[in-house]
């Protein structure tokens, strides 16, 4: 086997967390040969047979971990994702599709359905607004979730003790952009981008708030945990 | 020596004689050495679970998106499976569903009720590409060709051994011989009792067909592998 450099960094962009702020930092200061994006299957066939794979420093996208990026490569790995408030992370994404024009594109048809986007009230009942958070750090996905909540919370409790370096809190992120770029060596640029115009959380009306309380059980339970750690490394 | 203590994991696809290969398998390892993980219930237990230094070996209906190799690390790991032709393997797991007295199963029948609609369902489509790849019904239809490409790209990278079920015996004789395991004695078990696929209709196999056709294209190459060696 290969000798082993200094970690790569997996940047898991769970979406509405954040995330493009983190892109563009990434961007800008990253050469081009050692960072790679993967937000579909295309990029990732990409990324696998990509001579240098094995040279790159940043590796950022919507993947999960189910996705085993981290299989493909032949060196140490880190992860780093950020998590934010189930409730916003839920509102925020239906509003980024309800306000993206982009409604022709052909990978938004596998990801929700035209009746979903009818209205918040609507969209909550659909799969990627339930619990998406823990779906990407646990790689347990839809129904599995559901019949073994327990043991899929542990997985990714476990995932995060052994296999993430950081998890940065939306809510907090100056923060938590500020820890990070420090520990990997970036200069922190702390503007936030694709914000989405959208009402308030707490203009939003509490029956609403609590259904989506009620599907992202585990989120919150995760995001607590996260948040947590968190603390104690920021203070 | 390194290569001997290997983890064997068997990515076991339903119906494509399996149980009988894992009756054989079986023999070479002791009660404590090998694992069945054919319940997700189980796989998440094993994922958690801190005793694996004893395990040699790991049969399952697990997919490649299940990442059981990464779970046993720091011990390396070699994947072997079996891949059936397409429209045999559907006919037969169908067939499965139907006679099956499991309630997720039940409930998949009642959505599903013949072959025609079974097609429509995750398992009834390219169901082999999606657990040798390990990517999801949603990503098979939005990027078809590129998951075939995946799923070979993990059967030369990851796979030690891909059986074809057709080449029962050649598949049982090479895999004895690289392993050095003593000869297999032939014979097939969960072998369900169901009309043959040459009694169904010319256009439901060729829906079939085109419904796999990505399976199809995985099998001819895994088959070719397999008489190259």
């Amino acid at each position: 086997m290969k000798k082993k450099i200094n970690p790569v960094l997996l940047f898991m962009h769970i979406p509405k967390t954040a995330g493009t702020s983190l892109r563009k930092i990434i961007e800008h200061q990253v050469p081009k040969e050692k960072r790679h994006f993967i937000y579909n299957v295309k990029d990732k066939f990409d990324f696998i047979n990509f001579k240098n794979k094995n040279n790159l420093q940043f590796i950022f996208g919507h993947f999960n971990y189910a996705d085993r990026i981290d299989t493909y490569l032949n060196r140490d790995y880190k992860f780093v994702t950020f998590m934010r408030d189930p409730v916003e992370q839920v509102i925020s994404h239906y509003y980024h599709f309800y306000n993206s024009p982009d409604s022709t594109n052909p990978n938004r048809a596998n990801i929700i359905k035209p009746e979903h986007l009818v209205s918040l009230d609507k969209f909550i009942n659909a799969p990627i607004a339930n619990n998406l958070q823990i779906k990407y750090i646990s790689g347990i996905l839809n129904n599995k979730l559901k019949i073994y909540p327990k043991k899929t919370l542990e997985l990714a409790k476990y995932h995060i003790d052994h296999y993430f370096d950081f998890i940065g809190i939306t809510e907090y992120y100056d923060d938590s952009i500020k820890y990070l770029c420090n520990r990997y060596g970036l200069d922190s640029e702390i503007k936030m981008l694709n914000v989405g115009e959208r009402p308030k959380a707490k203009d939003i009306s509490n029956k609403l708030i609590e259904k989506i309380k009620k599907r992202n059980q585990l989120d919150i339970k995760l995001y607590n945990y996260v948040l947590e750690k968190f603390s104690k490394k920021i203070k | 020596m390194e290569e001997k203590n290997k983890v064997l994991l068997f990515l076991h696809i339903a119906k494509t004689a399996g149980t009988s290969f894992r009756k054989y398998v079986d023999t070479h390892f002791n009660k404590n050495e090998f694992k069945e993980l054919y319940d997700s219930d189980v796989i998440l237990k094993f994922m958690l679970s801190k005793k694996k230094e004893k395990i040699n070996a790991l049969f399952g209906h697990f997919s490649f998106k299940h990442r059981i190799d990464t779970y046993i690390l720091p011990r390396k790991s070699k994947y072997i499976t079996f891949l059936r032709n397409p429209v045999e393997r559907v006919v037969s797991q169908f067939f499965h569903f139907k006679r099956s007295k499991m309630p997720g199963h039940i409930k998949m029948m009642r959505q599903h009720p013949n072959i025609k609609k079974f097609l429509q369902s995750q398992r009834g489509q390219n169901w082999q590409v999606q657990c040798v790849a390990g990517v999801n019904h949603l990503q098979l239809k939005a990027h078809p060709k590129l998951c075939l490409d995946l799923a070979i790209y993990n059967i030369n990278h990851f796979f030690d051994f891909v059986g074809i079920t057709e080449e029962y015996e050649l598949s049982l004789n090479k895999l004895s011989k690289k392993y050095n395991w003593k000869p297999p004695v032939i014979e097939k078990r969960n072998v369900g009792n169901r009309p043959k696929t040459a009694d169904l209709s010319k256009a439901l196999i060729d829906n079939i067909k085109k419904e796999n056709a990505l399976d199809i294209q995985l099998y001819n190459y895994a088959r070719n592998l397999l008489k190259d060696k």
